[in-house]
């Protein structure tokens, strides 16, 4: 995954745009790419915190 | 005579004994949006014809001597994104203006009007509710009461407008990240996030189904607890409506708060760069004479977890229109809403997992205390149409993007909040969160009775601007 500090939130955006069919004008590019690394550094936030592999998930089903 | 700055239960009063009838009540009320809604632009569509025939159907059962409902007269509105049985249900959004209208009201829109409750129309907001500054291309930008150059607050910015004008005594919102708590707090009102699960959403248009929430916004305590009472119960049309008992809090509203446990949240809640926001803190807790202290643990993270779960979400909900209809997303958020479309699975998953182990924590701190007092907004109303910064430890943030920093790691879990307007002379207002234990929104309830009461908070309507 992309990082804060990758230049890679470039490609990232463009291979999974193209990826789910989701088609980004020229125009609005940069700042999808711009938003998409704010989100990744939110993400480096998150992703650097260690949790236990027994913590479930939040999101609960009842069949 | 029933004023702009009348009380939801004084004009149900009043309509119950004759003082004032239903319809002249709801005559008043459309005549007073009729004249300040082009000041504030709060609402989206007035529905007079209903609330007419809602009014009379209330003077009717009363001059044949039959019972009606608690809220017997009182006029509301909702924010567009609840169904209302006839009208389509834009979400702030040109693109959902295309739907067809709603065949029925949204669950909590026909309890309020079962009770009695006149539906005046449907109010504004941020395109499908995401922004907290309620800036809107399509419908236009809802405007502060306290000051029309600055904003109301989003993303339920026209129930803020719409109440603090004066337009009606109460309003319904949703709250996400903070929907319902930011525009309380930039408009000087009272506004109820219950727990997560707590109201039925079935006819609220889904932003984060994670986090939605919905609830009332008010220029009291007492309107607050009228309506949310109304609302409750289970809903089997909503699987996130887990409530299974109705829980009145209007009766026991004025029991005494004293016994409570109250904590002030710091670290995270109590930054550099947020003066007036730490100030109005500060106003509650000398008043209620409180001085422990908590921190709730990896809020920053929480945070930005429900920044993740919220784009994943959201960027999955509106896929289909971001690939067919992007240039009809509001500037101020498109480039936002097609990176939330790209967020991978890990970030989603992990934030959810992150959500569980912070539910934890914050559990662990309510087995202490019973309330946190935090603030709502880092400032107040900031002004509409430009990109208005704060420095916040240090740090650059845009209020569009920020507005809910102290809100979001709050909603996150679901925590039920009240929040309580301060308004010092000379400044905007500005809100305090009163966070209480899951399901015990009768205890932030009762602080925030208290405050009232005893003149420490209070919401006022502004001589229209």
């Amino acid at each position: 995954m992309p990082d804060a500090t990758d230049s890679n939130s470039d490609s990232y955006v463009d291979v999974t745009s193209a990826a789910i069919g989701l088609s980004i004008a020229p125009a609005y590019r940069p700042a999808v790419v711009e938003a998409f690394r704010q989100l990744a550094a939110t993400a480096d936030l998150l992703m650097s915190f260690p949790l236990p592999d027994a913590i479930d998930p939040a999101t609960v089903f009842r069949p | 005579m029933i004023g702009e700055a009348a009380s939801a239960v004084a004009i149900s009063a009043s309509v119950r004994s004759g003082v004032t009838s239903a319809s002249a009540v709801t005559e008043a009320a459309l005549g007073r949006i009729a004249e300040l809604n082009p000041r504030y632009n709060a609402f989206t569509a007035v529905t007079a014809e209903r609330a007419r025939a809602e009014a009379a159907a209330v003077d009717d059962r009363l001059a044949r001597g039959e019972s009606v409902g608690p809220l017997a007269g009182i006029p509301f509105a909702v924010k567009n994104l609840f169904d209302i049985e006839g009208l389509t249900t834009i979400a702030g959004s040109r693109i959902d203006a295309d739907n067809l209208p709603a065949t029925e009201d949204a669950t909590v829109v026909r309890r309020l009007a079962a009770a009695g409750a006149v539906l005046v129309g449907a109010l504004n907001m941020s395109q499908y509710a995401y922004g907290y500054t309620n800036e809107n291309s399509h419908y236009g930008s809802v405007r502060n009461p306290h000051d029309p150059t600055r904003a109301a607050g989003g993303s339920s910015g026209g129930s803020g407008a719409a109440v603090a004008g004066g337009m009606v005594p109460v309003a319904l919102g949703s709250d996400t990240n903070g929907s319902i708590r930011v525009p309380s707090s930039l408009c000087g009102l009272f506004g109820l996030k219950p727990t997560y699960g707590r109201l039925s959403r079935q006819g609220a248009r889904l932003f984060a189904a994670s986090f939605d929430h919905v609830g009332p916004l008010a220029r009291s305590v007492t309107d607050l607890a009228a309506f949310y009472d109304v609302m409750q119960g289970p809903d089997p049309a909503d699987p996130v409506c887990s409530a299974t008992t109705v829980d009145p809090t209007l009766p026991v509203l004025d029991d005494s708060a004293r016994p409570l446990r109250i904590a002030i949240a710091d670290d995270y809640f109590a930054p550099t760069g947020v003066d007036q926001a730490l100030a109005a803190v500060d106003h509650v807790t000398r008043a209620l004479g409180v001085s422990q202290r908590v921190t709730i643990p990896e809020a920053a993270r929480a945070r930005a977890a429900a920044i993740l779960i919220t784009a994943a979400e959201s960027g999955n909900l509106h896929l289909e229109n971001l690939k067919t209809r992007a240039a009809d997303f509001d500037p101020t958020i498109r480039a936002r809403f097609l990176a939330a479309a790209l967020v991978p699975a890990v970030w989603a998953v992990q934030a959810q997992r992150f959500r569980r182990w912070y539910r934890e924590r914050v559990h662990e701190i309510f087995r202490d205390v019973d309330i946190i007092l935090a603030p709502a907004t880092p400032c107040s109303a900031p002004p509409l149409g430009e990109e208005y910064v704060m420095t916040i430890n240090g740090v650059d943030m845009t209020a569009r993007q920020h507005l809910g920093m102290f809100t979001q790691p709050l909603s996150f879990i679901g925590l039920p909040v009240v929040v309580v307007p301060v308004h010092a002379a000379g400044a905007l207002p500005i809100g305090v969160q009163i966070v209480a234990a899951p399901w015990k929104e009768i205890d932030a309830l009762r602080i925030a009775r208290l405050l009232e009461r005893e003149g420490v908070v209070r919401s006022t309507v502004p001589a229209p601007h």
